[in-house]
């Protein structure tokens, strides 16, 4: 099965390493969509069948746990696996993330096997 | 800056720079200062019960080096403005991992989007000469500058 994925960051140059980085992951992948904040990603969410996303918290407009919030009240968090990939790594924020649904959280600078491994776990389970 | 967080920050440059590749980057004060057009300056504020800037000064050789490591391509790939971004990514991979060291493990700090900053800038002329300025060579030739300080 090939897996449409969702990349939401603000930053062009980070979606640019997670799309290579998947591209090599060895996961069959479909179409890859991109979104530069939560505002578009939820667009995208609501109009395309997608199976992960690849979340950024920090991003203008809405952020990443916006998006996830609007993802519960839409009743999607539960068959739409979401993994954030940030910069921060604060306890609390992690703790947040998780009682928010979020599967699992990969802090930069990521290797690419290291959002291989968790992409892959995630997927296994979904 | 204490001693401790001296420490702490220079172990967390070399950590972050290691992950980007780099395995030889020395901190030293022994860096002939270059010409500021030879920099790419980047800034980025933190915010929690106050607001922190860091700044980050790569020599533009450097900088083309960071986006080839972020993005698995050659000297010749890379446009200007991929180099550029890489800088500020790199700046706000720094953020990320410095906050809890300022604010502690368990603040909940936001991190505002990089910028960059022109070289010339005369906050930055000072930040160069600063003596408690983290100051690397990279590769035992591309200067590297980091500071950061409370904005009142």
């Amino acid at each position: 099965m090939a897996y449409n994925i969702l990349i939401m960051d603000d930053s062009q140059i980070v979606r640019s390493v997670l799309k290579k980085t998947l591209s090599i992951s060895g996961l069959e992948l479909g179409t890859m969509f991109e979104a530069s904040n939560g505002a578009e990603g939820l667009e995208i969410v609501r109009n395309n069948w997608i199976d992960l996303v690849l979340a950024d918290i920090h991003m203008p407009v809405m952020t990443g746990l916006e998006f996830v919030e609007q993802l519960s009240k839409d009743g999607l968090m539960s068959s739409l696996p979401v993994i954030v990939v940030s910069s921060e790594g604060s306890e609390t924020r992690i703790e947040s993330l998780n009682a928010h649904g979020v599967r699992a959280f990969v802090r930069k600078p990521f290797t690419p096997e290291s959002i291989r491994e968790v992409v892959t776990k995630v997927m296994e389970k979904s | 800056m204490s001693e401790d967080m001296h420490t702490q920050l220079n172990k967390l440059l070399i950590d972050n720079l290691a992950k980007y590749s780099f395995q030889f980057a020395e901190s030293t004060d022994d860096v002939d200062n270059p010409g500021f057009d030879e920099l790419i300056v980047y800034g980025i504020e933190i915010k929690e019960r106050s607001t922190t800037e860091l700044l980050i000064a790569v020599h533009k050789e450097l900088a083309t080096q960071i986006a080839g490591n972020l993005l698995g391509e050659t000297d010749d790939e890379l446009g200007d403005q991929e180099v550029l971004d890489s800088v500020g990514e790199f700046c706000n991979v720094l953020a990320g991992h410095v906050a809890p060291v300022i604010y502690g493990s368990q603040s909940e700090c936001q991190l505002l989007p990089p910028f960059q900053i022109p070289s010339s800038e005369e906050r930055i002329q000072k930040m160069l000469k600063q003596p408690n300025t983290l100051k690397y060579l990279v590769d035992y030739e591309f200067p590297l500058y980091f500071s950061w300080n409370e904005k009142k």
